[in-house]
This record gives structure tokens, C-alpha cells and sequence, in this order.
């Protein structure tokens, strides 16, 4: 054997041990957020309407990483009915978010069908246009001030097989995806 | 408590940046059975990382050898190791599409009866490197290998590693063999538990690899070395974490330390590799055909 292969393989070790260190770090990771918030909203009519508030400082899992977030990005929400008055149904049923001031809206949702029954244990996907998706993520942007929103449900003209008073309670879930420093 | 759990893992592996940190985040939110899915590509990465660099030669002397090694592996994790079917063992949420892994990118969101249950991302990795060291002696030939760390506590939790090999040489005991021929068995062990306070980020593992190899090789003039060995092997991560729920949809579960043992996909690798000695130096590298593409190079002091 010739001593330039001798140096070829010198050579190829040393290119896998720049290899080696050539790798990327870790440098952050991601982790998706689930928040829900069950909302229970009554009275007589014509319109039923309850609003609560959603805090990111309500779960753990943002908490506990609150010193390394960099960044937060809608994902996906939902919507679906616990319990409600018999055969309530209305105009519409349309869910609201609403930055934490409860003034400024980020989106109105008005479901597909107004019947309250048609989304318990059917949860419908809020499928958001461009627009509203970019609202929420520049709401999300300044995550350290804006981490709380205010959900609001309300059914318009509201109707029942039993009533007044109508009441719904309905849970509005939203997942965002924590970007994270390592 | 995620910058504490890197620094440990880069002090105690050495180089390697695979990280249990945000492992032991995701985890939280998964049950025992759908954790064991997510986090097989680690067991089987750790796998492929002890079970490596286990030798370089057949050949041992009947005189006293001591060898000192840094090894270095770059370990190729496979697109089907990226990603897994979920089965979140609810109603109403069955024929999903698929996830990532730990190794993989992102964790997937599905819609149910009950709302949404939400995965965890993966590292979004499709190659690490890593590197370890070990000491070996050998007499009579039969070898023993040491590879050690000893257990530090670092912040909120606490790592150790120990591994041990022994190996023999067949060769002596055939008359003018055309090669050296000996086989090996490799015992690695890797330990680490979160210490701190908040009893919602407790994780234990306890990563278990054993491996049984028979390697030949043959040495040209001196300071050329080839060499090849088939290797049966098993890795396997016993777990226990605090399970979260995040998604509430397990309440019998939720808020509980769960226990879950993950076994590692890797069972048979083929090696082959060169080595050469210069002097008292030896360098070596290898590919490894296994569940997870290994190449190793080694460095090693050789008396």
C-alpha cells in the first residue's frame, strides 16, 4: 500500500470530524399550546350572550416556560356544545375572540348552522381567512403584553322548545404553537 | 429548567446535543402508550450510539494492551423514524394522519368529540453526531472495556453513565488463521432523573443497551487494518414521567408520575470499517448498516 492512501485516509477522518462538528444545535424548539374555555351563556332573548377571558398565564405549560418563549403562533380553534336548552337554535351562533382590551375584535365566526344541537360532541374547525389569521398572529406578536384575549359566545334571535330563559354552554378550544429558545 | 437539561446532556455525553429537555416537556403531554411511539427513535438513537465503537480489531495480544478511545459517531435517523400513526385510544378519534416523532417536525392538532388533542413537535432532526470516550485493557487475549461518568447533579437534575464490554479472541485458539477473529459483549447504561422541586417536570429514564458482536479483521504490514463484524443488539428506555394532560382528555391518568418502557428498533447491525496504526495512534472509521445509519471514526491511544 502506497503512503498517499495513508494520507487519504488521514484526510477522510478529519473531513467526518469537521462533520461532526459542523452540525446544527438545537437552538429552539416548539411546543403546541391547547387552550380551552368553557362559556355558559343565558337569558331571555332576543340575543344570549357570555363573555370570559383566556389568559396564556393560566396554563403550565407556558408558565413554565414563559423565560424562553420567543415567539407565538396561531395554529388552529374550534368550537363545540356541552349542554343547552332543548331545541335552541337562533340566527346564528357566532363565536368572537377579542384581544384582552374586550374591544377590538381579532375574529367573528358565525357557525354554519344555527342549531345549538348540531355541534355537541361535533366540534366545527373555525376555519379563519388569511386576514384573520395575520390579525391574530400580530396580536401574538407582542405576546408579553397581548397574552389574553376575551372569548365571547353569543346566539342571535334565539328560539327553544322549552324558554325563556335559553341558555348554551359551549367551549371554544384554540391551539398556538410556542416557539422556544433553547 | 430546559437550559439546565441541555448543559447536563452536553457535560455528560460529551458532544452529543441530543437533549431529554424538551423531550421531557413534550411527554408531559402525551399518555404512556402514545409516549412509547413518540420517543422510539431515542431509544433506538441511544442504541446505536452505545452499541457503537465497540472495536476497530480482532486482534489481541496474549501481552498486556491498554487503549485509550474517543469515538465519534454521526448517527443518520431514518424519514420512516420520523414520524408514527397516533392512537390516542379515544372515541371519535381513530384513523388519524400521522405525527411527528421526537426526531420529526411537527406535532400534529385533531379534531374530536371532545375537542382538540394536540401532539407534540419533534426536534426536527434527521442526523445527530455524538461522541463518547473508553478505556480498554486486554491480557491473554480477552478484553475488558470501561466506558464511564460518573452520576453529577447539574440544577434541577441528576445523569450518570456507565458501560462495560468484555471480549475475546478466538484467534488463539486456531492454528494460522487467515484473519483475527473475536467476539464481544457490550453492556451501556444511561441514567437521568429530574431533581428539582416542581413535581410536574419529573422524568426518570433508564437507558439499557446490550449488544453481542463477532468481528474479524486483517492487518497488512503493520499499520493497515480492516475489519467487519455482525452484531445483534437491543436498546430499550424505561421511563417514568408526570403526565399533564394538557389536552384533558385522560382524567384517570392526568397529574400522575405514568411509567412506560420503550424498546429501540435497532436489533441486527453489519459493520465494516479500516483502521491505521501510527505508532502508539490509532484512527479508525466505520459504517454501521443498521436501523440507524452509524458512522464511527475513532481515536485511540494503543500500548
Amino acid at each position: 500500500m502506497k503512503i498517499s492512501s495513508k494520507y487519504f485516509f488521514v484526510v477522510m477522518i478529519t473531513l467526518v470530524g469537521f462533520i461532526y462538528t459542523g452540525c446544527d444545535q438545537f437552538e429552539n424548539v416548539f411546543l403546541n399550546l391547547p387552550i380551552n374555555k368553557e362559556i355558559t351563556a343565558t337569558g331571555n332573548g332576543p340575543d344570549i350572550f357570555e363573555r370570559e377571558t383566556i389568559c396564556f398565564t393560566d396554563y403550565d405549560s407556558f408558565n413554565d416556560n414563559i423565560d424562553d418563549v420567543e415567539a407565538i403562533k396561531y395554529v388552529t380553534s374550534a368550537f363545540f356544545t356541552i349542554t343547552a336548552t332543548p331545541g335552541l337554535q337562533g340566527t346564528g351562533i357566532i363565536a368572537t375572540l377579542y384581544r384582552g382590551d374586550g374591544i377590538t375584535p381579532l375574529f367573528t365566526f358565525t357557525m354554519p348552522s344555527a342549531v345549538a344541537d348540531d355541534y355537541k360532541n361535533k366540534p366545527l374547525k373555525l376555519v379563519l381567512n388569511q386576514q384573520q389569521i395575520d390579525l391574530l398572529n400580530n396580536y401574538l406578536a407582542d405576546y408579553k403584553t397581548n397574552n389574553c384575549f376575551v372569548a365571547e359566545l353569543r346566539v342571535a334571535n334565539v328560539t327553544g322548545v322549552s324558554g325563556p330563559p335559553y341558555s348554551i354552554t359551549g367551549q371554544f378550544e384554540m391551539v398556538v404553537e410556542l416557539k422556544l429558545k433553547l | 429548567m430546559i437550559k439546565s437539561f441541555v448543559t447536563l446532556f452536553v457535560v455528560s455525553l460529551l458532544f452529543t446535543r441530543l437533549t431529554f429537555a424538551q423531550a421531557g416537556v413534550s411527554l408531559t403531554a402525551l399518555p404512556p402508550e402514545e409516549a412509547k411511539e413518540y420517543a422510539k427513535p431515542l431509544a433506538t438513537f441511544l442504541g446505536s450510539y452505545f452499541n457503537s465503537g465497540g472495536y476497530y480489531s480482532a486482534n489481541l495480544p496474549k501481552e498486556f494492551q491498554f487503549k485509550f478511545s474517543i469515538i465519534g459517531s454521526y448517527i443518520i435517523i431514518p424519514k420512516s423514524q420520523q414520524t408514527f400513526t397516533p392512537n390516542p385510544g379515544l372515541s371519535g378519534y381513530e384513523n388519524l394522519d400521522e405525527t411527528a416523532t421526537i426526531t420529526g417536525s411537527t406535532g400534529n392538532v385533531y379534531l374530536g368529540p371532545q375537542g382538540f388533542i394536540s401532539y407534540p413537535h419533534g426536534f426536527d432532526v434527521a442526523s445527530l453526531p455524538t461522541g463518547i470516550y473508553q478505556a480498554a485493557g486486554s491480557y491473554y487475549g480477552t478484553e475488558l472495556l470501561l466506558r464511564f461518568f460518573p452520576k453529577i447533579k447539574v440544577s434541577d437534575s441528576e445523569t450518570g453513565f456507565w458501560g462495560l464490554g468484555l471480549k475475546h479472541s478466538i484467534t488463539q485458539w486456531i492454528n494460522d488463521p487467515p484473519f483475527d477473529i473475536s467476539v464481544q459483549v457490550l453492556l451501556n447504561n444511561f441514567s437521568f432523573e429530574y431533581t428539582g422541586d416542581n413535581p410536574k417536570d419529573y422524568v426518570k429514564t433508564d437507558s439499557k443497551n446490550i449488544a453481542v458482536n463477532a468481528h474479524l479483521s486483517k492487518t497488512f504490514d503493520q499499520w493497515f487494518i480492516v475489519y467487519g463484524g455482525v452484531q445483534y443488539e437491543s436498546s430499550k428506555i424505561d421511563m417514568d414521567y408526570y403526565f399533564r394532560d394538557p389536552n384533558e382528555l385522560y382524567p384517570l391518568l392526568a397529574d400522575k408520575v405514568l411509567s412506560t418502557s420503550i424498546d429501540g428498533s435497532n436489533h441486527f447491525r453489519f459493520t465494516g470499517g479500516a483502521a491505521i496504526k501510527l505508532s502508539v495512534l490509532v484512527l479508525n472509521v466505520d459504517l454501521n448498516v443498521t436501523s440507524q445509519f452509524t458512522i464511527t471514526s475513532g481515536l485511540s491511544l494503543q500500548f
